[in-house]
This record gives structure tokens, C-alpha cells and sequence, in this order.
């Protein structure tokens, strides 16, 4: 608590509110592996902010660690700070479920529960608030209009979640994250499991949302990020090689490795 | 030897055994089923037992067997359940992992007859509840936990952590996570270990023959520290009289009776095995 | 609401899972402590064959060779009757009567050890008597061929399991190099399947040791070592029946019920050891 406040006061007002999510010195290993090696960097409001790098270079982790949905896996150290609209996220007794509705996360491959299209967009909200049976409807109508699926399923939706294509799960899924209002979006890389079409409709729909939420998207996929993204960070091995506007990344890379991998495709650091 | 002679003689070892196999099958079959139907009828289900039980019916063995394992049934499913979560969604260290599984391993390795010295000792003499079926549901609830634990455990364990890290995503606390998600499955899977385990329950003669059940004149208890009389000790007792015909006859009609709730147990847990088995979560 | 759900919740499982230890844990206390009287009392001399509550004499020994006489009998037969049984259902029986034959030999597990005994009573006693001209059937040897039936459902399902996980590439390949069946079921199947083929015969073996009730009502229940010892005609006495029999008549407290209680206690230390052996065996060796 006490570090907490004291990054706290170290860092201007200013910024804090221009950054929203400011990551400083963080450090996570699972047991003997050091996954992340001392990453600071801060993401920006409304933005799409992409974190790009080769597979196994700990996208992932940095993003699991944003929301702590990996607080319970196992052997996992984490350290450094990370904080969210002024607080600190790190604390050992934070308010995980509360954090987690500001922050929604859209994981890789759609993962619908066992029930109707309606019920899996009010998974999660409904066991926030009480619902009457008409704010339920709205709220379904709402949010599967915001994912760009309510013309498809409208007329269906007391059907199995199942039934829906894998392309039409995965914006069921982002559905059901802006169901509970969060006011970030983490996405581990959303379209990896989806056909072009599929990709092309939740990168148009990602455009669309940044305007309400903050996005923090990681792919792998460098002509993705050229597409979609307004703020890049390239990690690699663990390290936060270099971060900036996209348009700077892609003209005017500082870094040798950030220009090899982003127009070969490859990776020398 | 010449290769080809000693793969047909392999060859006939290995159809001698599936016949002794199948013989056997047949023959415990064959016997139960036409001995038991012979000395069988609906009189003999809604009848009393005299003489020692070598004449009249089951009736109220039945309503023994019956009342023991719905006790059993009560108290372990809960205590199954719970145990199974724990498990899988609190215990991530390994060592307690390894020690939890020992748990179930050793009351799963208990000889039948421990648990029914163990009633006696703990409750009948210790507790002193006297002879009573109440002790006798508590006691068999214990020997088939570790049945019901694995069965629900499994089926807990076999949904993708993906579902979790989702709903706790959506800001669910980890008891809605369970709730919503893993406590559905966990009782559906809990629900095949029980029948599983009640199959057994029900056939059990040494656990409860001490502590749970009189051998004649027991109707209905008045109340949770009364003897019952079961089935499998109604068997028993007519086993040991095995040389008056009539104990025999009414012996192979109550197996018959036994058995028929046995396989109905079993056959519908391997029935919901089946159906789960196709479905994917 | 939802912390108070949280804590009730976590209560709950805690709670069950705490009390399921614990009734194991006092399972052993309580048979430790009602047998430490006759442990402190008759000492060593448990391991002689006297048995004489009237004269506080208690050896065990006749229970202890009878319950491995017994054993030793059931898996005798039990064991190669079962793995060739498990070889046929799994490599020469089409698949599609694979799962019948499966369910049927799992109903056969299902049959309650008592009915066991009343088959054994009603028919394999009068077969051992008139074939080996006995006064009575009930002997160690008929005790031990009902175990070996009791038994055989376990080796047959989980041998039969292991061979059938082998993936079908080892018996192409087998049959490719010219391999007689016979061969690639004794030199490539059976030495894969081997760890969990001795799995499920460690399994039946702790079965076998537990069985109470078929045992007690055939093995004729007389505590004597038979002469010679490999007489297995006689009647005998195993750990199990000897309680079945006596523990209902024996006053609580006394010496008597302490001597039970010792030698249940000991049958119960070997058969917890060797399950938990057995099911750590299962669990770490690493199959293909």
C-alpha cells in the first residue's frame, strides 16, 4: 500500500489521466522462468494500443497481468506496479472482481458457456446487479448491436450459443464483455482463431469501440497492427524493445530489431 | 517350437479363457436370474419375512436396504461435492494435490469390514446409539465418498480453464464462478459416482451387519437409532441356513431382488456415462 | 452480498473436504486405539497359532496364512484367465461387441459379494466335496476359486483398458516386419501394457484381502494351518472371515475384541499400503 502511494505521488496529475494505464518496472516469472523483465510503459485513453512481438515473448502475460486473471495461477511472482486510473493494481488485498468489470478482457479463441445467445451476453452482468426482464432485453439488444452481431442472431436468440459460427462466438464474447460496462477492453489476440471475414468485421468493430473504451490489443500479426493500431509497443524475449505512435514504429523505427521485425517478420534481439 | 504352431496354440489359449469367461458370466447370470425368478412374486415383494425368513417375503429388508442407502446418498453427495471443488478450483499446490488424492485412495482401499468395526466401536459402543440404521446410512455414506469425489472431481476437472479465466473476466467472484459454471458440472458428475457408489452401497453385507441391522422381526424404525433388516443380511442369514430348502428358495429370491436394484443403479450411471461421454463442454 | 456468498462458499467446500480427512484420519485412530490393548497385552506372541479367547491365547497366524492362501489361489487363477480374456476382448473380438462385453463383465462387478457366497454355498461346495471326496466343500481351495471369479472382472476391465489405449500403429508396424499375432501380442503389446497390467493385478490383490463375506461363508472358518501346509482341501480361516464371525460376539473392551480389532487393524495397514501403491503406480508411470 504504502510503495503504492508513494509511485503515486511521484508521478503527475496530468499524466496519469492522459495515460490511464501506466505500467512501471514490472517483473513476472512462473517459478525459475523470467517472463517479463522490467517493462514500463503507459497506454493511452481511447485509443487501440497494440502490443505486437513474436509468439512466446510474453504478450500475453503483460496483458493476463493487467486484469490479474492470472493471480491464481500457479508458481507465478509479479512485481513492479501497474496502475489504473490513479490506483495501484498490484496491491495483495485489491478488489480483483471490481477491477475486473472496469477491465473486460476478449481472449483467443471464443469460449461461450452452454446456453442461449441470450444468456451467455448476460453472463456476466447478471450476477452483478438485478435485472427486471425488460432491462435484460435491452441490454442484450444494445450490446450485440456494439459487436456487430444483433442483425445476425436478432431473430434467434434463445438458441444455443453453440450454433453460432466461431467467427459470430467471438463477437458474442466481446458482446458479453461490453455487457458489464468496463472501461477498458484487453484483447489477447482476438482474430487468431477466425477465418478473414470474421477478422475483418471485429477489426472494423475494434475501430468503432475505441471512441468509448480503451483498447489494449496484442497480436502477432505485424499487417493487424499496420491496420488497426494507433499506439505500438514491440516486446520481445520478455523486454519492451520499443513503443511509440504507430506511424513513427513503421516509418522511423529507433531500434534495428523493432524494423527487423516489423517488416520481415522475424526476430534477432 | 515351430512359430505357427505356438501362435495357434496361443490363439486356442486365449478363446479357452473367453469361454471359461463367458461360461462363468453365463452361469452366475443363468443362475441368479432363473433361481431368483422361481422363487419370486409379488406376494414375496409386499410380504413379511417369517420363520427366520425361510418363509413369506422382503418387504421390509427392502424398505431397509432402501432407507440405508438414502441416507448414504444424503450425506456423501454433499460432502463429495464440496471435497471436489476444493480440490480442483482451491488446491493448486502439489503436495496437498498428492495428499488429498491419498485421502481418497486409502478410504477407497479400506476393506469393507474395517468400516463396519469402525461403526461399531466409534458409534454403536462409543457414542452408544445402539444398533440403528441411521449409523449404518453415516457409515456406508463414508465408504462410497471416495466414489462420488473421483466421479464429480473428473467431470469438474475436464472443464477447459478457459471457462474460468472468461467468467472471472466478466468480474464474476470465484464462488459465481463456481456457481454458474463448475457446480452444474460437478453435480452432474457427482450424481453418476452416486449411483455408481450406491450400487455398491446397497449390496453391502459387512460394514452394516454389526451396527445397522437385526436379522428378524424389524419392521418399520420409529425412529434414527433403530435396526433395520437389509437385504444383503437377510441373504446372509438365509445363506447360513442353506440346508432347509425353503431358507435356499427364499435366499435366491431376495438376490434376485437385490440384484435387480443393483443393476438399476449401475446400468443408469453407465447410461449417463454414455450420454456425457459424446457431449463436449 | 457477493463476499458474503464468497466466504459461505469457500466455508462449504473447506469445510467438506476437512471432514472427509478427518473421518479417515479417525478411522485409524479408533481401530489404533481399541487394538493397543491387545498390541501391549499379547505383544510378539500374535504370531503364533494359538487362538483361545477362554485362555487369552491370541496367535494369528492360521488367519494370516489362510488370508494369503486364499489370495494366492484367487490370483493363481484369476490372473491368467483374466489377461487372456482381456487380450481377446480387446485384439480379437470386433469392436462393436467390445462395449457389451464390457458393460456385461462390469455388471459382473456389481454382484454384492454375499450373493457370491450364496452361489458359492449352493453350488461350488457340493462340486469340491463330491470331486475330491470330501466330507465338506467348504475349504481354503473352494474359497479361494469363488475369490479368483470375484476378482476377475478387475483384471479383465483395467488389462483390457491398457491394451486397448495402445495406438494401432505398434500393430501395423508388427504385423509389417512379419509378425505372427501371438508375437505382437507377447512382444510389442503385453511389454507396453505391462505397468498397468500389474496395476490392476496389485488392485484385485487388495480386493482379494478385504473380501469378507464370500470368503467367511465357504472357507469353513476353523483356525488351523493344514497339514501339510499346502493342503488346500482343509478348511481354514482368513483375517476377514475370523472377524465377520467373531467380532458380533465378542464383549466390547475386552481382550478378545482388542485382539480382533489388532488383526483387523493389521489388514488394514496392508491393504492401504499396497492401494496406495498401486494408484501412485498408475498415476506417474507415463504412457505413450
Amino acid at each position: 500500500m504504502e510503495t503504492a502511494q508513494k509511485i503515486i505521488e511521484n508521478i503527475s496529475e496530468n499524466k496519469i489521466h492522459q495515460h490511464y494505464i501506466s505500467i512501471s518496472n514490472l517483473n513476472v516469472s512462473f517459478g525459475s522462468q523470467h517472463i517479463l523483465k522490467n517493462i514500463s510503459l503507459n497506454f493511452q485513453k481511447n485509443k487501440v494500443n497494440c502490443i505486437v512481438g513474436p509468439s512466446g515473448g510474453g504478450k500475453s502475460t503483460l496483458l493476463r497481468s493487467i486484469n490479474r486473471i492470472n493471480n491464481d495461477d500457479y508458481n507465478l511472482i509479479i512485481n513492479g506496479s501497474i496502475l489504473f486510473n490513479n490506483e495501484e493494481i498490484l496491491i495483495k488485498n485489491k478488489d480483483l472482481t471490481k477491477l475486473r468489470k472496469e477491465i473486460g478482457m476478449v481472449f483467443q479463441s471464443p469460449c461461450v458457456f452452454p446456453k442461449s445467445i441470450k444468456e451467455n451476453v448476460l453472463f456476466g452482468i447478471e450476477n452483478h446487479s438485478k435485472l427486471s426482464q425488460a432491462e435484460k432485453d435491452s441490454i442484450v439488444e444494445e450490446n450485440l448491436k456494439a459487436a456487430s452481431l444483433w442483425d445476425e442472431v436478432s431473430t434467434r436468440l434463445n438458441e444455443s450459443a453453440k450454433s453460432l459460427s466461431i467467427g459470430q462466438q467471438q463477437r458474442l464474447c466481446i458482446a458479453r464483455t461490453l455487457a458489464v460496462k468496463p472501461k477498458i477492453l484487453l484483447m489477447d489476440e482476438p482474430t487468431s482463431s477466425l477465418d478473414p471475414i470474421s477478422t475483418e468485421a471485429i477489426e472494423v468493430l475494434m475501430n468503432r469501440l475505441k471512441a468509448e473504451y480503451t483498447i489494449i490489443l496484442v497480436t502477432h500479426n505485424i499487417s493487424q497492427a499496420k491496420r488497426i493500431a494507433d499506439e505500438l509497443y514491440f516486446i520481445c524475449e520478455g523486454e519492451l524493445i520499443e513503443s511509440g505512435s504507430k506511424d513513427v514504429l513503421f516509418s522511423n523505427p529507433k531500434k534495428e530489431q523493432t524494423r527487423t521485425y516489423l517488416f520481415n517478420g522475424t526476430c534477432n534481439c | 517350437m515351430d512359430r505357427k504352431l505356438k501362435n495357434s496354440i496361443f490363439k486356442m489359449l486365449i478363446w479357452a479363457a473367453a469361454c471359461v469367461a463367458i461360461g462363468i458370466l453365463v452361469f452366475l447370470i443363468t443362475v441368479l436370474f432363473y433361481k431368483g425368478f422361481q422363487s419370486i412374486s409379488v406376494d414375496f415383494l409386499i410380504s413379511e419375512s417369517k420363520n427366520f425368513g425361510s418363509e413369506g417375503g422382503v418387504f421390509y429388508q427392502i424398505i431397509g436396504s432402501v432407507l440405508l442407502t438414502l441416507c448414504a446418498a444424503i450425506i456423501s453427495f454433499p460432502l463429495s461435492l464440496g471435497f471436489a471443488i476444493y480440490k480442483s478450483e482451491y488446491v493448486k499446490n502439489k503436495y496437498l494435490q498428492n495428499f488429498t488424492d491419498t485421502i481418497i485412495y486409502s478410504l477407497n482401499g479400506i476393506p469393507s469390514i474395517i468400516f463396519g468395526i469402525f461403526g461399531l466401536i466409534l458409534f454403536v459402543n462409543f457414542f452408544n446409539t445402539g444398533v440403528s440404521w441411521f449409523v449404518g446410512g453415516i457409515i456406508l455414506a463414508i465408504m462410497i465418498l471416495p466414489t462420488v469425489i473421483l466421479s464429480s472431481y473428473q467431470s469438474i476437472n475436464s472443464i477447459p480453464n478457459s471457462y474460468r479465466e472468461n467468467a472471472l473476466s466478466l468480474g464474476l467472484t470465484k464462488w459465481q464462478v463456481i456457481k454458474t459454471v463448475i457446480f452444474p458440472r460437478a453435480i452432474s458428475g457427482g450424481f453418476t459416482g452416486l449411483l455408481l457408489g450406491l450400487a455398491r452401497a446397497i449390496g453391502e453385507t459387512a460394514p452394516i451387519m454389526f451396527i445397522a441391522t437385526a436379522f428378524s422381526g424389524v419392521t418399520f424404525p420409529n425412529g434414527l437409532f433403530e435396526p433395520v433388516s437389509s437385504l444383503p443380511t437377510h441373504i446372509l442369514s438365509l445363506a447360513q441356513q442353506a440346508t432347509n430348502p425353503d431358507a435356499l428358495e427364499n435366499a435366491w429370491g431376495s438376490s434376485l431382488v437385490l440384484i435387480l436394484l443393483v443393476f438399476s443403479f449401475s446400468i443408469s450411471a453407465f447410461v449417463r456415462r454414455l450420454q456425457y461421454s459424446k457431449l463436449k463442454y | 452480498m457477493s463476499a458474503f456468498q464468497n466466504s459461505i462458499g469457500r466455508g462449504y467446500v473447506v469445510s467438506s473436504t476437512y471432514l472427509s480427512i478427518a473421518i479417515v484420519l479417525v478411522i485409524f485412530i479408533v481401530l489404533f486405539i481399541s487394538s493397543y490393548d491387545a498390541f501391549s497385552t499379547v505383544g510378539w506372541k500374535i504370531f503364533t497359532l494359538e487362538w483361545n479367547p477362554s485362555k487369552d491365547k491370541f496367535g494369528v497366524l492360521s488367519m494370516i496364512y489362510g488370508t494369503l492362501s486364499v489370495t494366492f489361489i484367487a490370483l493363481l487363477i484369476a490372473m491368467p484367465l483374466g489377461v487372456l480374456t482381456a487380450i481377446f476382448i480387446s485384439e480379437i473380438l470386433p469392436e462393436k461387441f467390445r462395449l457389451y462385453f464390457k458393460s456385461a463383465i462390469e455388471l459382473l462387478a456389481g454382484i454384492p459379494s454375499i450373493i457370491y457366497g450364496l452361489i458359492g454355498i449352493a453350488f461350488f461346495s457340493g462340486w469340491v466335496s463330491s470331486l475330491f471326496e470330501l466330507a465338506t466343500g467348504r475349504t481354503i481351495l473352494t474359497a479361494g476359486i469363488l475369490l479368483s471369479i470375484m476378482v476377475l472382472p478387475t483384471i479383465i476391465t483395467l488389462s483390457e483398458d491398457a491394451l486397448h489405449n495402445i495406438p494401432k500403429k505398434y500393430r501395423e508396424v508388427s504385423k509389417g516386419l512379419g509378425l505372427y499375432p501371438f508375437e505382437t501380442i507377447t512382444k510389442t503389446l503385453l511389454p507396453i501394457a505391462k505397468n498397468d497390467i500389474i496395476g490392476a493385478i496389485l488392485l484385485a490383490l487388495g480386493r482379494a484381502l478385504g473380501e469378507t463375506m464370500a470368503v467367511m461363508l465357504l472357507i469353513g472358518s476353523i483356525d488351523r494351518i493344514p497339514d501339510p501346509f499346502y493342503n488346500f482341501l482343509a478348511p481354514g480361516q482368513t483375517i476377514t472371515s475370523k472377524l465377520g464371525r467373531e467380532i458380533g460376539e465378542s464383549a466390547f473392551g475386552s481382550l478378545h475384541f482388542s485382539a480382533l480389532n489388532a488383526i483387523g487393524f493389521l489388514l488394514l495397514l496392508i491393504v492401504i499400503t499396497l492401494t496406495i501403491i498401486t494408484q501412485f503406480y498408475f498415476k506417474k508411470e507415463d504412457r505413450l
